[in-house]
């Protein structure tokens, strides 16, 4: 099979993370609960990966590094952790639902949001969007890094200063980000999430959320830790403050393996390759009439290299399965991002995504061509 | 007779244990987790100071599931300082008092 999908997972995954993954298994016993070789065994690793999960963020404390289940648990706890009732959040036009579900839930509690108009290529236009959307109850700014339905890559660095400008926490949503573009949070941003499955090559069922020295969320669970049990009262600590219950120890070495994948890779080299690809497939697509583009020519400064199309005549879930059929995986619809959508105006068609990944070879372009020019 | 092996056997079995944890010449500083302690053994082993990650045996409130870093008792006020300077909250100290 040739495989689009990988803004959902990547696949295949390397070797060595699969490797990783299944030493794991065999291996394993629970981390920081008792004091048996085993036990601290694991522990040091867990504690090995949050180095180099450190290292590869240009973070200053490991222990900043909490290990989630996936982006979307991430977010929850950044969202829930720093919004109370009352305050005001500002997100963009293209927020995925891990966003924009937690925001709407808390509007239960008071909280309140606008959406910025996010502008393909000026961004300046994008920054003067979200400057005007903040007001005296805003709280937070919370953006996508780059939408996983267009591309679209958000200037994050600059939204992050025009956050703290107006002393507000930043959180950003690295999920088709991290593993492609730089995520460095010597930027400043207070909180990262992203997953650890996507760009990162890790196996699914991890994710990652960073936290900056300087801010404290509050929990949204609680639980056993292996540290100071007597009590009762969740532990302030990092990590431990938010990994309560068992850690994803296989996921976790997984993860590990992945990003030392990307980083002997280089993250740049990657992209590269993508984009080549990327670019290759929009200048054909847009030689073929039935191809429908909502987008101007990726460039690596304003997207990162994801591409979404209709073909006019078919429902995106049609083509979907056609590609399916020839052995092309894609995926269409609205890509839990309706927001995305109803910003280009295909909220009732959604599209058909092509993300590409380190593994995609340029014949595989050429192939979903010939079967959509046979469509 | 069986009485007199079992009593013995404990004893002997209480004894390796404590000689274990904290042997004569050693010294313990408690931290509250394992990240922390494991933090902690990084940072010293850095600056030269051999650390041992052990999970803390006594049961003292607010010791209980915690971890120490077992260093030799001439290290230990200079290893505790430089925690304490990275940030490494330490819950205590305790010290070996070797075989019996």
């Amino acid at each position: 099979m040739i495989y689009f999908d990988n803004s959902a997972t990547t696949y295949p995954k390397p070797q060595t993370v699969t490797a990783a993954v299944s030493n794991a298994v065999k291996q394993s016993s629970n981390p920081g609960r008792s004091g048996h070789s085993l036990s601290l065994g694991a522990a040091g690793k867990i504690f090995s990966a949050r180095q180099t999960v450190s290292d590869f963020f240009g973070m200053e404390n490991e222990q900043n590094v909490i290990f989630t289940g996936n982006c979307t648990t991430s977010l929850n706890m950044a969202i829930k952790g720093i919004l109370k009732s009352g305050d005001h959040a500002v997100v963009s036009s293209l927020e995925h639902n891990a966003v924009m579900r937690p925001l709407e839930k808390l509007k239960g509690i008071g909280v309140t949001y606008t959406k910025a108009e996010v502008y393909p290529c000026d961004n300046d236009k994008t920054l003067d969007s979200f400057r005007h959307a903040i007001n005296s109850k805003t709280k937070a700014v919370i953006c996508t890094h780059a939408s996983n339905v267009w591309g679209i890559r958000l200037p994050i660095e600059r939204l992050c200063a025009l956050a703290h400008a107006y002393g507000l926490v930043m959180i950003v949503d690295a999920a088709q980000s991290a593993g492609i573009l730089p995520v460095d949070m010597h930027n400043g941003f207070d909180i990262v999430c992203t997953a650890g499955h996507k760009g990162l090559y890790g196996p699914m069922g991890t994710g990652l959320m960073l936290l900056s020295e300087q801010i404290m969320p509050d929990t949204i669970i609680e639980g056993g830790t292996g540290s100071n049990s007597i009590s009762l009262v969740q532990p302030e600590e990092f990590p431990d403050r938010f990994e309560s219950g068992t850690p994803n120890f296989p996921g976790i070495m997984g993860l590990k393996a992945g990003i030392s994948f990307v980083s002997a890779k280089g993250y740049d080299r990657i992209a590269e390759h993508e984009f080549r690809m990327i670019r290759y497939l929009y200048e054909k697509f847009q030689r073929m009439s039935k191809i429908i583009l909502y987008t101007p020519e990726p460039e690596k400064e304003y997207y990162v290299p994801v591409l979404s199309f209709n073909c006019k005549g078919y429902a995106s879930e049609e083509v979907a399965e056609i590609l399916n059929k020839n052995g092309i995986a894609v995926r269409a619809g609205l890509h839990c991002a309706p927001t995305a959508h109803e910003a280009m105006g295909t909220l009732k068609t959604g599209a058909v995504r092509i993300s590409p990944s380190v593994f995609n070879k340029p014949a595989d372009m050429d192939r979903l061509l010939f079967v959509l020019s046979k469509t | 007779m069986q009485r007199v092996f079992e009593v013995h056997f404990c004893m002997c079995m209480h004894n390796l244990l404590k000689r274990e944890v904290i042997r004569l010449g050693n010294s313990a500083i408690t931290v509250s987790s394992v990240t922390y302690a494991l933090r902690g053994q990084k940072i010293l082993r850095s600056i030269g100071i051999k650390a041992e990650v052990k999970k803390t045996v006594k049961h003292d409130g607010e010791k209980s599931c915690s971890y120490s870093l077992i260093v030799k008792k001439e290290k230990v006020d200079e290893a505790e300082q430089i925690l304490l300077r990275n940030g490494v909250r330490v819950m205590g100290r305790s010290e070996g008092d070797g075989e019996k």
